[in-house]
């Protein structure tokens, strides 16, 4: 089990990445007097993206009454790996397996790792991108041992800076949209335990273009 | 930039097979009592860290003398003030502080037992199979307030104590595999007999209560009863009960307004509110397996309502509204006590072992004052503590 999110956690992650950063950095100085090229990405292109930051809880929607509430969860961390390939020079679709865990007040930890599908849409003004995404899929949930697989929609947006023709490193924020549904059946919980949940995912990462 | 002969095909045919795949993750979701962001909802913060260990539990709990303190045994013992007194800062005083064992006791004896004396206003205890006591108040934790009292002659190590009536009983452990039990008098013991079994096969003696003024003793194997502690051997009064029941407690209550003695057993649950006539809940299982009964309570809440609570070896508590046998379920099942309401089953008290039940009719937490409090022990989860909270209309359970 993990312990609370430790900001010590995080500002590891942070910094694997600005060592991927500076490494990338290094070799861009040795070319820096090279002239770029904004690329065209065509079919074909394709990329990887590794991120880790921090996953905030924001609220529990109960549809059925209609009333918003406290996760009673902490800051939390968060990983992500995807790949994704250019349809055009700007749409781009691919996938992701992601992972987070957070700690309730009372030391119980919700893990969820959402496997879903993602289509980009790439704001351009080179050496800078902002591609703007929408994924869904499903995600498994556990609780301490209880387990609910379900659907995740995650819409969010980014801020790349081009170190290089193939690596790239920057900021994304994603909104975490996950419905539990119960209907009531088998021992299973009833319909008034259906929740939306809501959270916001902020990440660091890394690209690597081929 | 290296590019891979993709066709505008390939991606589709990835998240095909990716949606594939999570159609096969989906039928694979387990059941659960309570959602799991409804769970995480009706959270309240639940560890007050009080001073008792949270790996260990509970096993037998009592109030002091003069009424001021909790006495609760661990394999240490630890004492707190009943009441919370809130302190300067508005924070209330409600640390549990463990006493220490006999000077005498060995360097690795744990605490075994305790009970009250009220004849000599003393708290007794067993460390190391030997007894000891100390003065019967909270004010002093000293480990110099123990001296050594004698265990029978016959025996070869104390078992357990058991406070009745203001009497107090000790079972021992006999050189030859079996128990006996005795009776405090003055400043000598009386061993009690059993009808029909030889002095050193008697079964390990789990609870003593007593009952429409006779005496019970239920033993792994039988309930026995005497009306006359003095003259009278134990008798069987098991007739009409299940058979190799592995009797683990006994608890007075009612059943429908009517005084009733309740005994847990396998799988099984018994009443009877003459002392000779038996009757028991359905067969419960749970997860394919008996449910072994450990553990018993009588709670009567704020309106007067009385429930019997009934521990188990690993399937949660039950309750029985009224003491009604017929109306046994299981935690979670739509029940009143340890159902949906309140925060139960989003505790780790729900769903496991429950080896003790104690109610304090008049607690006295700076929350609620006079309003009876249950304390549970759950072994490897330590004390909890469940009383009735306005705001959710149900018992709010917190870990001592």
């Amino acid at each position: 089990m993990f312990g609370q999110p430790k900001p010590r956690r995080v500002a590891s992650a942070f910094f694997c990445v600005v060592i991927l950063a500076l490494a990338a950095v290094s070799g861009y100085t040795q070319i820096e007097d090279e002239e770029f090229i904004e690329p065209e990405y065509q079919l074909g292109d394709q990329y990887f993206t590794i991120r880790v930051g921090s996953f905030a809880p924001l609220f529990f929607h109960n549809p059925l009454e209609g009333e918003v509430n406290s996760t009673n969860l902490r800051l939390g961390g968060s990983g992500a790996l995807s790949w994704q390939g250019y349809l055009n020079n700007r749409w781009s679709i691919g996938g992701e397996l992601a992972g987070v865990f957070t700690n309730s007040v009372n030391r119980r930890t919700l893990f969820m790792v959402p496997i879903t599908a993602k289509l980009s849409y790439l704001f351009s003004s080179w050496p800078f991108e902002l591609p703007v995404h929408i994924a869904a899929g499903g995600a498994f949930q556990s609780l301490e041992g209880d387990t609910y697989f379900g659907p995740i929609v995650k819409p969010g947006v980014g801020a790349w800076w081009n170190a290089t023709g193939e690596w790239a490193f920057g900021v994304q924020a994603e909104y975490w949209w996950v419905p539990q549904f119960y209907r009531g059946a088998d021992n299973r919980p009833p319909d008034t335990d259906t929740r939306f949940g809501n959270f916001l995912d902020v990440t660091l990462g890394a690209r690597y273009s081929f | 930039m290296i590019r891979l002969q993709l066709t505008r095909k390939d991606p589709l045919k990835v998240f095909s097979a990716l949606a594939a795949a999570l159609v096969l993750l989906a039928v694979s979701a387990c059941e659960h009592p309570v959602g799991l962001f409804a769970s995480l909802e009706e959270e309240i913060p639940i560890d007050e860290d009080r001073g008792v260990p949270t790996d260990d539990y509970m096993r037998t709990m009592l109030i002091s003398d003069d009424g001021e303190y909790y006495f609760a045994e661990f394999t240490s013992l630890y004492v707190r003030r009943r009441a919370e007194d809130l302190d300067l800062t508005g924070e209330p005083n409600r640390s549990w502080t463990r006493i220490g064992k006999p000077t005498a006791a060995g360097e690795h004896d744990t605490l075994g037992s305790i009970a009250e004396y009220a004849a000599d206003d003393e708290l007794w205890a067993i460390y190391g199979g030997e007894l000891y006591a100390r003065p019967n108040d909270g004010g002093e934790t000293g480990r110099g307030e123990w001296s050594e009292r004698s265990r029978p002659e016959d025996s070869s190590r104390a078992s357990r104590l058991f406070t009745v009536n203001s009497k107090l009983f000790l079972s021992t452990r006999l050189s030859g595999g079996g128990y006996a039990l005795y009776r405090r008098d003055a400043t000598d013991w009386d061993r009690l007999g059993f009808d029909g079994v030889d002095d050193d096969s008697v079964n390990q003696i789990n609870a003593i209560v007593e009952f429409d003024n006779a005496y019970y003793v239920a033993t792994q194997s039988r309930i026995y009863l005497t009306a006359d502690l003095d003259n009278d051997d134990f008798q069987p009064a098991d007739d009409g009960l299940p058979t190799s029941a592995n009797y683990r407690e006994l608890e007075v209550g009612e059943l429908e307004g009517t005084p009733a003695l309740f005994a847990a057993g396998n799988k099984h649950v018994s009443v009877t509110t003459d002392g000779t006539n038996w009757s028991s809940s359905d067969s419960q299982s749970h997860d394919g397996e008996d449910v072994q009964f450990t553990a018993l309570g009588w709670y009567v809440t704020e309106n007067g309502t009385g429930y019997l609570v009934a521990g188990t070896e690993k399937s949660g508590l039950y309750e029985a509204p009224d003491g009604d046998l017929d109306r046994l379920r299981r935690q979670g099942s739509g029940t009143d006590l340890f159902g949906r309401k309140g925060n139960f089953l989003t505790t780790r008290l729900s769903g496991g072992a429950v080896h003790r039940i104690f109610v304090d009719e008049n607690g006295r937490s700076w929350r609620s004052q006079n309003k009876p409090h249950i304390f549970v022990g759950a072994p490897g989860r330590g004390l909890w503590r469940g009383e009735h909270d306005e705001e959710y209309d149900a018992l709010t359970w917190r870990r001592e």
